[in-house]
C-alpha cells in the first residue's frame, strides 16, 4: 500500500522526495515521550518509524534488586495510567510461583479495583483520541471530570491516586473504608449518565465518523500474527479476553459481555473502547453487591522466598495481557523479571496501520492503539 | 459629531492644515487601539466560555474576574526575547507577522458600525473586504515559508489549499447578497435588508459561515495550524511580539468577519436600537459560534476538508446563486421595478418564504432524513458487532 514518489504520475517530471518528518519526542500528541519518525510524500505516510527509549527506567532489571514486595512499587510506574492492572499482574506472578493464597474478599477487591481502573484508563485513551482528532480539549476535560472520581474511590481505598501499590502479595493493602460502598454506588449511577452522554458526543458526531470509520482497518490474522491484545484485537474481531478464556479471581463469577466488532479500524478500536466501560461498570456494581466478609489478606513474609523455579502469568490489563514472568533462585529477590508490556507489542502493528494514509491518520491510529510509553520503554 | 467637537477644540491651538492631516490620524489611531484592546479582551473571552465548555473555570486571577489576563499575557509576550530561528529568512519573517495583522485592521475600514459611521464609504466595499483578508493566507504562507521549518512548511502549504477553495464558495455566497442588495456598497446593503438577509438566503449564510471559518483557520478546519499535529503550523516558530501579532491578528480577523457577516446577513445596525451598542451584541453572537465552534468540535482532514469545499460547498453556492438571480428577476417583473432598484419587503418576504423551503429541503437531504433511524443504528453498533 506504499504511496512512493515514482508512483505518483504527475510528479514524474520533477524531482521529488520524501520529507522525513519527526514527530516527537516533545511533541502535542505523542503520549508522553514517544516519537515518531514518519517519511511523508505531501500528506501521505510512505513509511513510519518508531523510535522510543526515552522513558526507559530499567524496571526489569531494578526489581532484580529488590524484595518480591517491593516491587510492587515499580509496577505502579510502567503504564502509570492502570497501576491497579499492573499490580495485580505481579502479584498473581508471585503468588503463583510461591504458591500463596488469596481470600475471597481479596480477590472480589481485586477485581473491583481493576475493574475501576480499567474505566479510568479507558477514559484517558478516549479523551486524548478526541483531542489528537482536534477537538479543543472538551472531550479530554469531560472524561478527565469522571477519571477524577475514579482516583478519588482509590485514594479513599489506599490513599494514593496514581501510584496506588494497593495489591499485596496474598491479598491487598487495606479493606474497604467506611463509607466506600455510597461513594462507589453513586459514581456509578453518575457513570451510567455520562457513559451515554459520551456516546451521544462522540458516536453521532458527523466529523468523528468521518475521520475514523473504515480507517486503517487491521484483519483478525494480522493482529493475531502480531500478537496484538486487549481492545485493538477484539476490535479486530477476536474474541479473546483473557477474563472470559483464562478467568482469574473471580471473574467466572462475573456477568459481563466482551464487545467485539469486526471492521478493526479506528471507529471499532474506539467503541470497543467505549463498550467495555460499561461492562466494567457493571462488573464493580457485581463485586460490591457479592462482597463476601472475611480477611483481605493472609499472611505472607514480608521478605516472601520463593521455591526455585519459573513461572509466566498475564491477566487482561487495559491495553491488552499484561505478563509478567519470574524467575526465582530462592533468594528474596526475583532472578529476572521479564514484563510482557502489551504496550510495546501492540506497536508491532503502528508501521502497517499508518502506511499509506494522512499524516492526520497516523496520529489518530496511533491514539486508537492507546500505548503509553511508561509501559512501552518500561 | 465628536469629531467636529474635537477639530473645533484642536483648531484653537493648531492651524487648519495641521488638523486635517491630524484628524484622520487620530481616528485612525481610535479604531486601531480600540480593535487591539478587543483583541487583547476576546482571547480572555474565548478562554473563559471555552473553559465553562470544558466544566472548567478558566482564568481568575489577574485583575477583577481575571478581565486582566489577556493584558498579562500580552506583556509576558512582548517583554520575551525575540528569537528568530538561524536557518530563517529573516527579512521575511519579520515581515510576515505585520503582514499577517494588517489586513485583519485594514479590514474594519469599510465595516459600517452605524447609520454614516464608516471610516472608508467604499463604492465596492464588499470587494475590498475580500481583496484584503485574502492578504493574510498570504503572510501566513510567507510565514511557513521562512521559518525553514518543516511543520510551518507543513501549515503553509495546507494554508494555501485552504485558500484557493475556500475563497471560491466564500465569493459564491457574498455574491447572493449582492444580487439581493443591487450593490457593493456595506452601507447599502444594510439598508436593502428590509428583511435580514439571513431569512431571505438562509443557504448562502451557512456557505457564508463556513467558508468564514476556514479563512479564519478555526476549529473544525484549523487544519494549518493543527495542534495534533503539525505543533502549530505556520506559526511553530514564532515568539515574543512576533507571536502576539499573529495571535491577536486570528482575534483581529475574527471580529472582522463577523462583522462582515452581520452586515451582510443580520441587517448591520439596523434596526436603530442605541447605535453601535446593536452592531456589536449581534457581532458578539457570531464570534461567540465560533467559540463555540472550537469547544465542540473535532478538525477535519485536509482532503476531507477540500472535498467539502468543491464537492458540497461550491455547487450549492452556484445552485443558490442561479436560484437567488431568478427569483430577483421574478421579482423585479412582479413589482415592475428598475434593475438595480432595491427590492420592497414584500419581495424579499416571499423570496425568503422560497429560500427558506428550498435550504429546509437541501440539509434534509444531505442530512439523509428519510434513513436517519437506520444510519443512527449504523453508528451505535458497527457492522458484524457482537457484544
Amino acid at each position: 500500500m506504499a504511496v512512493t514518489s515514482e508512483m505518483n504520475s504527475d510528479n514524474a517530471n520533477y524531482d521529488i522526495e520524501p520529507v522525513l518528518l519527526n514527530l516527537g519526542p516533545q511533541h502535542p500528541s505523542t503520549h508522553g515521550v514517544f516519537r515518531i519518525r514518519a517519511l511523508l510524500d505531501g500528506e501521505e505516510v510512505v513509511d513510519v518509524e518508531p523510535v522510543f527509549g526515552y522513558l526507559h527506567r530499567g524496571s526489569s532489571k531494578l526489581a532484580e534488586e529488590r524484595s518480591y514486595t517491593q516491587v510492587i512499587t515499580l509496577t505502579d510506574r510502567l503504564d502509570y495510567l492502570s497501576g491497579m492492572t499492573n499490580n495485580l499482574a505481579y502479584v498473581r506472578a508471585v503468588e503463583a510461583l510461591a504458591g500463596v493464597g488469596v481470600p475471597e474478599r481479596a480477590q472480589y477487591l481485586r477485581v473491583m479495583t481493576a475493574e475501576l481502573m480499567r474505566i479510568a484508563s479507558h477514559l484517558m485513551a478516549l479523551g486524548f483520541l478526541i483531542n489528537d482528532l482536534g477537538a479543543w480539549v472538551t472531550p479530554l476535560m469531560h472524561m478527565f471530570r469522571e477519571r477524577e472520581k475514579v482516583l478519588d474511590l482509590f485514594e479513599m481505598i489506599c490513599g494514593a491516586r496514581i501510584t496506588f501499590s494497593y495489591m499485596r502479595i496474598g491479598g491487598v493493602s487495606h479493606d474497604l473504608p467506611p463509607g466506600f460502598d455510597v461513594a462507589v454506588n453513586g459514581f456509578l449511577d453518575d457513570f451510567e449518565d455520562r457513559v451515554a452522554e459520551y456516546e451521544r458526543l462522540l458516536l453521532e458526531n458527523e466529523i468523528l465518523v468521518s475521520r475514523m470509520k473504515g480507517i486503517a482497518p487491521l484483519t483478525g490474522e494480522r493482529a493475531i500474527e502480531c500478537s496484538v491484545t486487549g481492545p485493538n484485537l477484539r476490535a479486530s474481531g477476536v474474541n479473546f479476553d483473557l477474563r472470559k478464556q483464562a478467568p482469574y479471581e473471580v471473574y467466572d463469577r462475573m456477568n459481563f459481555d466482551v464487545p467485539v466488532t469486526q471492521n478493526g479500524d479506528n471507529w471499532d478500536r474506539m467503541w470497543v473502547r467505549l463498550q467495555e466501560m460499561k461492562e466494567s461498570a457493571k462488573m464493580v456494581r457485581q463485586c460490591m453487591a457479592e462482597l463476601p466478609d472475611g480477611i483481605t489478606r493472609t499472611e505472607a513474609d514480608f521478605f516472601i522466598r520463593p521455591p526455585v523455579g519459573e513461572v509466566y502469568s498475564g491477566i487482561e490489563a487495559t491495553k491488552g495481557e499484561l505478563g509478567f514472568y519470574l524467575v526465582s533462585d530462592g533468594t528474596i529477590a526475583p532472578y529476572r523479571c521479564g514484563i510482557r508490556a502489551p504496550s510495546f507489542i501492540n506497536l508491532t502493528v503502528l508501521r502497517e496501520l499508518c502506511i499509506g494514509w494522512k499524516l492526520a491518520d497516523l496520529i489518530v491510529n496511533f491514539g486508537t492503539l492507546d500505548i503509553n510509553v511508561g509501559e512501552v520503554d518500561r | 459629531m465628536i469629531a467636529d467637537l474635537t477639530r473645533e477644540f484642536l483648531e484653537n491651538y493648531l492651524s487648519t492644515g495641521i488638523v486635517d492631516i491630524l484628524m484622520p490620524l487620530l481616528g485612525l489611531f481610535i479604531v486601531v487601539n480600540i480593535l487591539l484592546g478587543s483583541a487583547v479582551m476576546l482571547t480572555y473571552a474565548e478562554r473563559r466560555i471555552v473553559a465553562r465548555m470544558q466544566n472548567r473555570i478558566g482564568p481568575n486571577r489577574v485583575g477583577p474576574f481575571g478581565l486582566l489576563q489577556g493584558v498579562a499575557d500580552l506583556m509576558k509576550l512582548v517583554l520575551k526575547e525575540d528569537l528568530t530561528p538561524r536557518a530563517a529568512d529573516r527579512l521575511v519573517f519579520l515581515i510576515a507577522p505585520i503582514l499577517f495583522f494588517a489586513p485583519a485592521i485594514a479590514l474594519f475600514a469599510v465595516v459600517p458600525f452605524f447609520d454614516g459611521w464608516t471610516v472608508a464609504d467604499l463604492d465596492a466595499g464588499i470587494v475590498y473586504v475580500i481583496a484584503v483578508t485574502s492578504i493574510s493566507s498570504l503572510a501566513a504562507f510567507a510565514a511557513g515559508w521562512a521559518s525553514n521549518n518543516k511543520y510551518s512548511l507543513y501549515g503553509a502549504v495546507r494554508g494555501v489549499a485552504q485558500l484557493v477553495s475556500y475563497e471560491v464558495p466564500l465569493i459564491l455566497a457574498v455574491t447572493s447578497v449582492i444580487l439581493l442588495s443591487g450593490s457593493l456598497n456595506l452601507q447599502e446593503i444594510v439598508e436593502a435588508q428590509g428583511i435580514p438577509f439571513v431569512l431571505v438566503q438562509p443557504l448562502g449564510f451557512l456557505i457564508m459561515l463556513i467558508a468564514v471559518t476556514a479563512e479564519l483557520n478555526r476549529t473544525p478546519f484549523d487544519i494549518n495550524e493543527a495542534e495534533s499535529e503539525i505543533v502549530a503550523g505556520f506559526h511553530t516558530e514564532y515568539t515574543g511580539t512576533k507571536f502576539a501579532l499573529i495571535y491577536g491578528a486570528e482575534y483581529v480577523a475574527a471580529l472582522g468577519w463577523s462583522a462582515v457577516i452581520v452586515t451582510l446577513f443580520f441587517a448591520g445596525w439596523k434596526p436603530d436600537l442605541g447605535g453601535i451598542i446593536w452592531f456589536g451584541i449581534k457581532t458578539s453572537a457570531i464570534i461567540f459560534l465560533f467559540f463555540w465552534f472550537r469547544g465542540t468540535w473535532p478538525r477535519v482532514r485536509i482532503d476531507q476538508m477540500l472535498a467539502l469545499a468543491w464537492k458540497l460547498l461550491f455547487p450549492l453556492a452556484t445552485i443558490n446563486i442561479l436560484v437567488t438571480a431568478g427569483e430577483v428577476l421574478a421579482m423585479q417583473a412582479l413589482f415592475s421595478l428598475e434593475p438595480g432598484e432595491a427590492l420592497p419587503v414584500a419581495a424579499l418576504a416571499i423570496i425568503a418564504a422560497i429560500n427558506i423551503g428550498l435550504t429546509v429541503a437541501v440539509l434534509a437531504l444531505l442530512a439523509r432524513v428519510p434513513g436517519l433511524a437506520k444510519f443512527d443504528q449504523q453508528l451505535a453498533a458497527p457492522a458484524g458487532a457482537k457484544v
